[in-house]
């Protein structure tokens, strides 16, 4: 067994997710009702630990640019889909592609499996062998130029590649 | 000033309501289980957003502005996540075709 029951859960890393899920409460809860939020908090965090979730690290200069990319992402995403939704003759041409991944780090892949699905007409499938099983909405789009950009900019700001 | 605000919160909250419309459209009118969840995910993501925005316009205090902010991450958190289990489970079904699903419709 590589990690012993106090490695696994009396760590930085399990400090960080309570600290993040009593905050959660908190804020949700108005501060009220901690005699349930307190188990509640270190029971998420426990289960953050056991199942391997990292400390968040990102670079926090490159959060800007991330944030302003990903939100006109998603306002050009959900303004696509809408126009194909509304317009009567609904132009869609879906079809199954595979991406290949540049990012190794788990984390990279499973925030971009994660965001892929707000980009312009792209839908996560599964991640099999190094390529991302993509669902487009459209396969005359972009889509390949999109998902790069965006896997880009997350590892830019998880701090993977050159920065 | 205020007027002001109350017009942008209007707008917003107005265009929210569009997407929402046009998410459930697009839930309705799509041709397979994919091309559907590419509406309600991508649409109603945007269309909650908006109307967070508008609402935190028109908020009270900090307070309200930041549990709208929250709600709205971990919404968008869970509708990717149930995305991609129903994309995956649905992939799976249409790679063994043979095999009966007990839950679906007909």
């Amino acid at each position: 067994m590589p990690y012993s029951w106090a490695d696994r859960f009396l760590s930085r890393r399990m400090l960080f997710w309570s600290l993040l899920y009593v905050a959660l409460w908190g804020l949700l809860a108005g501060g009220k009702g901690w005699y349930i939020g307190i188990p509640c908090a270190l029971a998420a965090a426990m289960l953050a630990c056991w199942l391997g979730n990292p400390v968040w690290t990102f670079r926090p200069r490159a959060v800007p640019g991330f944030l302003l990319f990903f939100l006109r992402a998603l306002v050009a995403g959900g303004w696509d889909v809408a126009r194909r939704a509304v317009q009567p003759r609904m132009p869609l041409d879906p079809a199954w592609v595979s991406y290949p991944l540049t990012a190794r780090d788990p984390r990279s892949r499973l925030l971009l499996a994660a965001a892929v699905s707000l980009l312009p007409g792209t839908l996560a499938g599964a991640i099999e062998a190094d390529h991302l099983a993509l669902h487009v909405l459209d396969h005359t789009q972009p889509w390949l130029e999109s998902v790069a950009r965006l896997e880009q900019q997350l590892m830019h700001v998880l701090g993977e590649g050159p920065a | 000033m205020t007027d002001l605000l109350a017009w942008l919160s209007g707008i917003a909250l107005v265009f929210g309501c569009f997407f929402f419309v046009a998410g459930t459209l697009g839930l309705l009118r799509f041709p397979d289980v994919y091309s559907r969840l590419h509406a309600v995910t991508k649409a109603d993501t945007l269309g909650l957003g908006l109307v967070v925005l508008g609402l935190s316009l028109r908020a009270e205090s900090w307070h309200a502005i930041a549990i709208m902010f929250a709600v709205w991450l971990l919404v968008m958190a869970s509708s990717t996540t149930a995305c991609q289990l129903l994309a995956r489970y649905q992939r799976e079904q249409d790679r063994n075709p043979e095999q009966e699903d007990d839950d679906a419709l007909p």
